[in-house]
């Protein structure tokens, strides 16, 4: 519980609808751009890269880094979050 | 490995065990990363890398536990509500893939970690719950125990209070020792060396007596197969014995009889008097009846029954009192098993209501008490068996379960107590 941040705890509490991708835990302003020019501006999209990845931690944190640059750390913050999201309302 | 088709790459990766999503621009890449890993890997390893996947720990191992938890309160909601069949079948797939992971190895399934780790947490908590439990099992048995080691002391008592009366019922050993001290004839003097061998004859004549005597009195004792009237052998008789024996002893017979009265010492011989009954005889009879060694165990195994008849009896009502309280005990310990299996359901069923009026698909959010009841319980229970259990689980869960909320409300015209889910549903469960 004192491991997820409050950004977390957000996102994970509702459906996330039409949020932009820095509503991810993990994600800032500067991945945020990063994905949105790759093509991911909001957060359903990684939602469906991460599903079609079968929700596979190994894969979506190596693509997360690879796609935007992110650190360990903020991809697997990114990945649990989306995990959490999916357990909840998928 | 620069280019290969996708459906190869597909095929390669499921050899090694790992199943690819839908291979697509974006993640072409990371599948071929995957597949130069996992060749490398297995180069290094045996084959044995088949069977398991690494789990690598990128997540902390408390949100490891949330997210099972959650796993597992799906699955669990599921069985518990029939009415949603659409999830529950999806959900029943996930279950049979689980298990037919490791068998063939070209089915994909989901990391199957998940339900190895719930299991775990979950018996975790319940060993600790099972402690209680235990420790009545404990006390059971050291209560059966003591009971046990009391029976067998007790028994091994008896045993051997029977062989000391049966051996000590024969032991005459030293009386006839008291007259071997042994005769030469002497006759008609007086002298002290002569007293002395008299003396001797009287002993000898009184041990052939005694002999006699105690044989009777054993068959007299044991079953009696000559039919006398008593032990006591009439004075006559006796001597009539004695002079079959030998001619000598009639003239001593008197002095013997004397010395008998007189004697200070333990000789097996009691001379009753005719003043103690009426119409009796003066007779003899031995304080020491010799009888046969069924004769005695019998005798002996009666005498110490009834004297410990008490001590038996209370073991004997310790012991049912014992075996009753154990009954009693598996009885209600299976009433509460019962009770906290049915109280499971119910929480399933109420947290199911609330989900499904989420969705939309009820028109309420509490569902009645006996909507519950009937759900759960089918008609032929619900009258008798499971009666008591219900009402077990409603005041447990009116008592120690805070998301359920009891409430009264009218429904179609008619006041329910009603159930009401009050827990937001993203946070995690403890069962």
């Amino acid at each position: 519980m004192s491991t997820t941040s409050q950004k977390h705890r957000d996102f994970v509490a509702e459906p996330m609808g039409d949020k932009h991708v820095t509503a991810l835990s993990g994600i800032g302003g500067v991945l945020g751009k990063k994905l949105e020019e790759q093509g991911f501006d909001k957060a359903y999209i990684v939602l469906g890269q991460f599903l079609v990845l079968r929700k596979d931690d190994e894969l979506f944190i190596e693509w997360l880094k690879d796609t935007c640059g992110a650190n360990s750390k903020q991809a697997s913050s990114c990945y649990t979050c989306l995990k959490e999201w999916c357990d909840s309302f998928l | 490995m620069a280019s290969i088709p996708d459906d190869e790459l597909r095929r390669e990766l499921k050899s090694f065990g790992f199943c690819p999503g839908p291979i697509s621009d974006s993640n072409r890449k990371l599948y071929l990363n995957k597949l130069k890993k996992l060749a490398s890997e297995n180069y290094s390893k045996s084959r044995f890398a088949r069977t398991q996947r690494p789990h690598k720990h990128v997540l902390s191992s408390q949100q490891h536990q949330t997210q099972h938890r959650h796993d597992s309160l799906r699955l669990r909601e599921n069985s518990a509500s029939p009415s949603h069949r659409y999830r529950t079948s999806s959900f029943n797939q996930q279950d049979s893939d689980e298990s037919d992971d490791y068998e063939a190895y070209l089915h994909c399934a989901p990391p199957a970690d998940n339900v190895n780790f719930t299991s775990y947490t979950k018996e975790d908590l319940q060993k600790r719950c099972d402690s209680t439990v235990k420790q009545n099992v404990f006390l059971d048995r050291q209560l059966s125990l003591a009971l046990l080691t009391c029976t067998l002391v007790l028994s091994a008592v008896l045993i051997w209070l029977v062989y000391v009366k049966t051996v000590g019922l024969g032991q005459n050993k030293d009386v006839e020792n008291n007259l071997k001290m042994l005769p030469v004839d002497c006759k008609g003097k007086t002298d002290a060396y002569c007293r002395a061998e008299e003396h001797k004859v009287h002993m000898q004549l009184l041990s052939e007596l005694y002999s006699f005597l105690a044989k009777v009195a054993g068959d007299f004792e044991c079953g009696n197969p000559s039919e006398l009237k008593s032990k006591c052998i009439s004075v006559d008789d006796a001597k009539s014995y004695l002079a079959i024996l030998n001619g000598g002893y009639t003239d001593r017979f008197e002095a013997a009889l004397q010395m008998i009265v007189q004697s200070k010492r333990d000789l097996g011989i009691r001379v009753v008097e005719p003043g103690s009954a009426p119409g009796a005889v003066r007779c003899l009879e031995s304080s020491q009846p010799q009888m046969g060694f069924m004769c005695r165990f019998s005798r002996a195994v009666f005498s110490v029954m009834s004297r410990m008849f008490m001590f038996v009896l209370a073991l004997g009502v310790l012991w049912g009192v014992l075996i009753l309280l154990r009954y009693r005990w598996r009885r209600l310990q299976e009433e509460e098993q019962a009770m906290y299996e049915l109280v499971k359901r119910i929480i399933g069923e109420v947290r199911d209501h609330y989900k499904d009026w989420d969705q939309g698909l009820e028109p309420i959010p509490y569902v009645p008490i006996p909507h519950v009841r009937d759900s759960l319980i089918p008609p032929q229970n619900r009258q008798r068996c499971m009666r008591r259990i219900w009402d077990r689980a409603v005041e447990f869960l009116s008592s120690n379960e805070s998301r359920i909320r009891t409430e009264t409300h009218r429904i179609a015209g008619e006041d329910f107590l009603v159930w009401r889910w009050t827990q937001p549903m993203e946070l995690s469960d403890s069962s």
